[in-house]
């Protein structure tokens, strides 16, 4: 603790630098290397509230927000030379409880030997919010400007920074202030859409935000500036400027361009392949309608049978098998076909009887259609006179009959395909153009009409997967939501869609189902859909695998399943933007374990979503 | 009957057309494969005479070939998808063989066929690394006869086939 004697050094060691500053109209003082005062003029003695006579009992270092900011200015101080100030440096401190700012320029006390500082002399000037704002404005890594609507119209330019001038091409802000910003725009049209953006965003309350400009600076080159503005307005609420950031895009803007031209090409193709789906599903629907017979008909549908086609393929064959018999028969007594041929025809016929068994799926039904040309080529080689005329007719039409068949559940399970990669398409055709297109308006839905729509839309392809869509959707019957509509449907179509695509199918007479259930409370509406089949494992679900872009599932790769592995999480995406709650579980169906995936597994999608606030 | 496995994860699907002939030629006796786990399961099991590999194959349910489809993908690896090719460096790649991915299929180069969707010289570089320049490659596309594949294995299986692109 130093002495009296000590202090009064000090004070005398200060005193000639401390005369010659203390009547300045700044806080000079003199204090410890500790910080206690030691002298003051009145300027400080206001600032720190001291009292009328140095008593030494108060301490700067109390008042610094920052105490380690002192032993650094010491340090700094002990570096230069000895006659030297520590200048303009900036200090927080708290007086009263409040942050008050300082500039600060501070002289360090030697004692004789020249080897200690002993004390400080210190001059400090309170700084505005402002001060510190203005340095923050010409530091900040971005263009921030004011302009000023003059009585003649004019856009003057009133305050700008560095970054704001450089990205009109001056080198200097004091180049630009009192120029007409309207001058740096394309044009006055440009400009005045730009000012009819500005007044539409004012008058929604918000601010423009993102809005990209294009100006035309100093050397006549085109940049493109993104603006954040806010108009100033005077008491009577007039316009009569606006303050804005901005900073130069030129160079992304650009690339954002190029992509956004490349994704919307890609729209169009998507576009144009779903179309071309379309006109496919169309033409094999007029295929079948031509060939179909009522015996090959659901009666309700009209769409074809398989399971009657099945019976019918079967009893083809059989009819086939026997016919052929008695051309072996015969060819034993004309040796028309040798041992090897009749071997590769009974090979083959074999294959025919092994395929057409009852269950039935494309890759029998080619072997069979394959199988029944390869038939109908040998047959067709027979040399007139060596079997009877209506044996060898009896067998051609048998074959015709069963190609016509198989054919029919070709093109059949070709439509289902058909419908259900259209859907991948035009869904994915949807999530690449909402990057691209307008934010669509946030509008009041009735999610009942949408959820219809929706099960309307996947209709024929869920008929054509034999799979029933059930709803029990009437509690919502009316309720109203705000949301996005076109990203909603198509959340809702992946939903059903996935559902659909991996409900596995059952034995008639049973069918599949997907259930949609609907139901709300005062806050909230919540969708649940259902499917049996696919399941999805507890590592995807805990680790939220299903929802990454591109993933797709460990157990959905046992049948043809097309897909973009972006459907899920599209969803997540869209449902998330409707500050809405998406989960999903999937359980063992039928008792069997979690892990034991030869049993389906009930997947159910949980949605929750706000409904629309009522008016007042 | 000679054996043939095809590795194509479309065989059961879209390409279901083109295993018919196979079936009703009569001469081979098919495996296929749709993914690399399967594939890697056939190739450590069972001896073929002919291999006939697609290029961009999806891993499967091994966790092996699951691990390295992930590590592939998050290195932004461009055969992250070709698998295929992958499966081609576990047999013919000594240097790069992991030894859980060790393939024990001792079947000459020339028995061996790329049938694929990519063209020719996007997998050139690649199999010139593994020293096949010379393995026989057919495209698939639209415009094939639905005997591709029978014309492609008799075509391998002939010592003096000759490679169509």
């Amino acid at each position: 603790m130093p002495s009296e004697t000590s202090h009064q050094h000090i004070i005398d060691l200060a005193a000639q630098a401390y005369f010659q500053a203390q009547d300045l109209p700044f806080a000079v003082f003199v204090t410890t290397i500790e910080g206690a005062f030691l002298e003051y003029n009145e300027e400080c003695r206001l600032l720190f509230e001291l009292p009328e006579v140095p008593d030494c009992q108060t301490n700067l270092c109390d008042f610094y927000l920052y105490p380690n900011e002192r032993s650094q200015h010491i340090d700094h101080l002990y570096l230069l030379p000895k006659t030297d100030w520590l200048r303009n440096t900036t200090l927080d401190l708290i007086i009263n409880e409040e942050i008050v700012h300082v500039r600060d320029h501070t002289k360090a006390i030697w004692d004789e030997t020249g080897e200690r500082i002993v004390g400080l002399l210190c001059l400090m000037v309170p700084i505005s919010k402002g001060d510190r704002y203005n340095r923050l404005f010409t530091e900040v890594p971005i263009g921030l400007y004011k302009v000023r609507i003059s009585a003649t119209g004019e856009h003057k330019i009133v305050y700008c920074n560095d970054h704001f001038a450089e990205h009109l091409g001056f080198t200097q802000p004091n180049e630009l202030i009192g120029k007409d910003i309207r001058l740096f725009h394309e044009s006055m049209e440009t400009f005045e859409y730009f000012e009819q953006a500005l007044l539409e965003t004012y008058e929604r309350g918000q601010f423009l935000v993102d809005y990209v400009v294009t100006i035309i600076n100093k050397e006549g080159q085109e940049r493109r500036l993104e603006v954040h503005i806010n108009l100033l307005k005077d008491r009577q609420g007039n316009i009569i400027g606006r303050v804005g950031a901005e900073r130069d895009v030129t160079d992304y803007w650009e690339t954002k361009q190029q992509l956004n031209e490349l994704t919307t090409d890609f729209g169009k193709v998507l576009h144009s392949y779903s179309s071309t789906l379309i006109h496919s599903k169309h033409t094999m629907d007029a295929v079948i309608r031509s060939f179909i017979e009522e015996k090959e008909q659901d009666p309700q549908t009209l769409q074809l049978d398989e399971e009657k086609v099945g019976v019918l393929l079967r009893q083809a064959v059989q009819l086939l098998d026997r016919t052929l018999a008695k051309l072996w028969l015969k060819n034993e007594e004309v040796q028309f076909f040798d041992e090897q041929q009749i071997h590769q025809l009974q090979r083959i016929l074999s294959l025919i009887k092994r395929d057409t068994g009852e269950q039935i799926n494309v890759q029998h039904l080619a072997i069979v259609r394959d199988g029944s040309i390869k038939i109908k080529d040998e047959i067709r080689s027979i040399v007139k006179g060596h079997f009877p005329k209506e044996l060898v007719k009896d067998i051609r039409q048998q074959l015709t009959s069963i190609l016509k068949l198989c054919s029919l559940v070709t093109l059949s399970r070709g439509v289902e395909t058909v419908l259900e990669m259209e859907t991948v398409v035009n869904n994915l055709r949807s999530y690449i153009l909402t990057r691209v297109k307008q934010q669509e308006p946030l509008k009041q839905l009735d999610i009942y009409d949408i959820m219809v729509g929706v099960v309307k839309n996947m209709g024929e392809y869920a008929a054509k997967r034999n799979i029933e869509l059930r709803m029990n959707i009437r509690e919502i019957r009316d309720v109203m939501i705000d949301g996005y509509e076109n990203d909603l449907v198509r959340a809702l179509l992946n939903i059903l869609h996935n559902a659909i695509k991996y409900s596995w199918e059952r034995r008639s007479p049973a069918k599949a189902f997907v259930m949609i259930e609907g139901w709300s409370d005062r806050y909230w509406v919540y969708l649940k859909i259902e499917n049996w089949g696919v399941p999805i494992t507890d590592k995807e679900l805990a680790q939220g695998l299903i929802f990454k872009v591109g993933y797709r599932g460990i157990n959905s790769s046992d049948r043809r399943r097309p897909g973009t592995g972006l459907g899920l999480y599209d969803t997540l995406k869209v449902i998330e933007n409707h500050k809405g709650e998406m989960t999903i579980s999937s359980d063992p169906s039928l008792g069997n374990a979690k892990d034991d995936y030869s049993n389906p597994f009930v997947t159910r999608v949980n949605l929750k979503l706000a409904r629309t606030k009522p008016s007042l | 009957m000679a054996k043939v496995l095809w590795i194509e994860d479309n065989a059961d699907n879209d390409l279901y057309h083109l295993t018919s002939p196979v079936y009703i030629d009569g001469e081979f006796n098919l495996d296929i494969a749709t993914n690399a786990s399967e594939a890697f399961f056939y190739l450590n099991q069972r001896g073929y005479d002919v291999i006939i590999v697609d290029i961009r194959i999806p891993p499967g349910k091994d966790p092996e070939w699951r691990s390295k489809h992930e590590t592939l993908r998050r290195s932004n690896n461009v055969n992250s998808s070709r698998l295929g090719l992958e499966l081609l460096r576990c047999i013919f790649d000594e240097a790069e063989q992991q030894p859980t991915l060790k393939v024990n299929q001792n079947l000459s180069p020339d028995r061996y066929g790329v049938f694929t969707v990519e063209r020719h010289d996007e997998l050139k570089a690649d199999l010139n690394k593994l020293k096949l320049n010379s393995i026989k490659y057919r495209r698939k596309n639209a415009i094939m006869p639905h005997t591709a594949l029978l014309d492609f294995i008799k075509e391998v299986s002939t010592r003096n086939g000759t490679t169509s692109s």
